[in-house]
């Protein structure tokens, strides 16, 4: 397996080449890279300049391990206006196209937004429509799309047998789960998502969560991996029970208050604990 | 000897034959599930069930397999009788292949061990108590095959170790040994202190390719890995 992290994990104002060089030092094969998020990678962001962000990472020694956005919060594919709805799907498009030129084979999307104006019922008819359309876009890029599994936050597609209904229903090759073991919190445990998703993981999202604290308080769920309550050898476990080998990304949301960059050192040895399977 | 009769009577079995369609029927005879009258036999029974009834090519393989032709899997064993065991018996050493599926870690202390007793008076086997799988998180979880297929499959709360030789053994967790497979007779059979049929039924898939290749070959009919083994020589025959 190999590991990554998000461009968004680099410390505030470090510059891209900078984050990378950190990245590669830290002990990383590869960065995720997420579009909208910071300003080396937004919409307006043209090919060549995506072509300029490639040869950077390959030159810092590292691989893209996928394209992730953090678009799909405000421009979903579940919306009911059809311009938010639209948007969307240009960026996902956009995502696709930015995977091809980095490289890689697989990007990363929230797919569906429960609310209470917007109901599950049309929200899950929608987004199967929308993802029947864009398979075949990524089909023809040869890039998968992995539709995390951001439950509690997207009151969708709460459990992982709803969410292999989900898949079975968008019925595609082309796409799969992006399995964060830190979002499914106190409704389930991730060993047994991993178990029944198995060779539908696109990628792996690594963090860990304080399942007593819920979604509601004011304090970030998430912690660092193996501060939390995830069962980290079962989950271990699992990814070998079902034959992963891809890419680990670890996605921090609590930041260390000082020392930034020496939370990227630290969640990159505990990656490597992780896969060596050293508890 | 006892009879079938005995047998149904006995374990309150629910026979299930699998119907072939009129092309495998001349190649193949049946697979028969014994089932136990309670719900834990039930329950892996529907999962071999459906497993078998989902490959008729299983049965064309047994059949080439075997001398009678018979495939009989039993779910969930708790307290088979004197009489039916060595009914079973007498089919293996005519031929058959059998998978017995220990359903003993869920049976009393007493029971477990009357039943291990009748177990090792019938067909050799050695087995030992039951044990729990804890909840301690450094513990496997997953019981590992090495045969027929490498695959990790999950434990059914408790696993029946049984003694053998290394080149019996299927599965194991952690030190113990907990499926094998044995040559008796002209027959085969396969024991396992571990649930399969449940996570059949609950489509683990790892469960489902580790019974697959337990009991059928693949669609071209060619043997698997187990059965290539076989055949090669590296395992007594």
């Amino acid at each position: 397996m190999k590991k990554s992290t998000g461009d968004n994990f680099f410390p505030k104002a470090m510059s891209f080449s900078a984050g990378l060089d950190l990245l590669k030092r830290a002990g990383y094969d590869g960065v995720e890279l997420w579009l909208g998020d910071r300003p080396w990678f937004q919409m307006q962001t043209t090919d060549a300049e995506l072509r300029v962000l490639a040869r950077q990472v390959h030159d810092a020694g590292l691989e893209v391990s996928d394209v992730a956005n953090s678009l799909d919060w405000q421009e979903n594919i579940s919306a009911r206006d059809p311009a938010k709805r639209d948007a969307a799907v240009r960026h996902i498009e956009r995502q696709i196209e930015a995977a091809q030129i980095f490289g890689t084979d697989a990007i990363l999307i929230v797919a569906g937004l429960v609310t209470e104006e917007t109901p599950y019922n049309e929200v899950y008819k929608r987004t199967v429509q929308t993802l029947h359309k864009l398979a075949e876009v990524a089909a023809k890029a040869r890039v998968k799309i992995g539709v995390e599994n951001c439950n509690s936050e997207q009151r969708f597609l709460l459990s992982p047998r709803e969410f292999a209904t989900f898949l079975d229903e968008v019925k595609s090759p082309w796409v799969g789960i992006h399995l964060d073991v830190g979002n499914i919190h106190d409704t389930g445990f991730a060993e047994q998502w991993i178990e029944i998703h198995g060779p539908r993981i696109t990628r792996i999202h690594v963090k860990d969560v304080m399942k007593h604290r819920g979604r509601c308080g004011n304090q970030s769920v998430y912690t660092n991996i193996f501060l939390g309550d995830n069962n980290w050898p079962a989950i271990r476990e699992a990814i070998r029970k079902v034959n992963y080998d891809g890419w680990l990304i670890a996605e921090m949301e609590s930041r260390y208050q000082f020392a930034a960059d020496q939370q990227v050192y630290d969640t990159s040895v505990a990656l490597t604990r992780l896969i060596s399977e050293t508890f | 000897m006892s009879t079938r009769r005995e047998f149904l009577t006995g374990l309150a079995l629910a026979p299930f034959v699998v119907h072939l369609t009129a092309g495998q029927r001349a190649a193949a005879r049946s697979v028969e599930i014994w089932q136990e009258d309670h719900c834990l036999s039930l329950e892996s029974a529907i999962g071999f069930r459906h497993l078998v009834s989902r490959n008729p090519a299983a049965t064309s393989f047994a059949s080439r397999r075997t001398v009678s032709g018979s495939l009989i899997i039993a779910p969930g064993i708790r307290w088979m009788s004197l009489s039916i065991a060595a009914d079973l018996a007498d089919r293996i050493h005519q031929g058959a292949w059998v998978i017995l599926e220990s359903g003993l870690a869920f049976s009393s202390r007493t029971e477990s061990k009357h039943q291990s007793d009748l177990l090792k008076k019938v067909f050799g086997l050695q087995l030992l108590p039951p044990v729990k799988v804890g909840k301690n998180p450094a513990a496997a979880t997953y019981l590992e095959y090495t045969r027929p297929v490498h695959r990790l499959v999950r434990t059914f709360e408790a696993i029946t170790p049984v003694r053998c030789d290394q080149s019996e053994a299927l599965a194991s967790l952690g030190k113990h040994s907990v499926c094998i497979r044995k040559r008796i007779g002209e027959g085969t059979l396969v024991f396992l202190g571990s649930m399969l049929g449940p996570g059949i039924g609950a489509e683990e898939r790892e469960a489902i390719e580790v019974a697959s290749s337990l009991v059928m070959s693949d669609s071209e009919g060619i043997p698997l890995p187990l059965f290539q083994l076989v055949s090669n020589g590296v395992e007594a025959g």
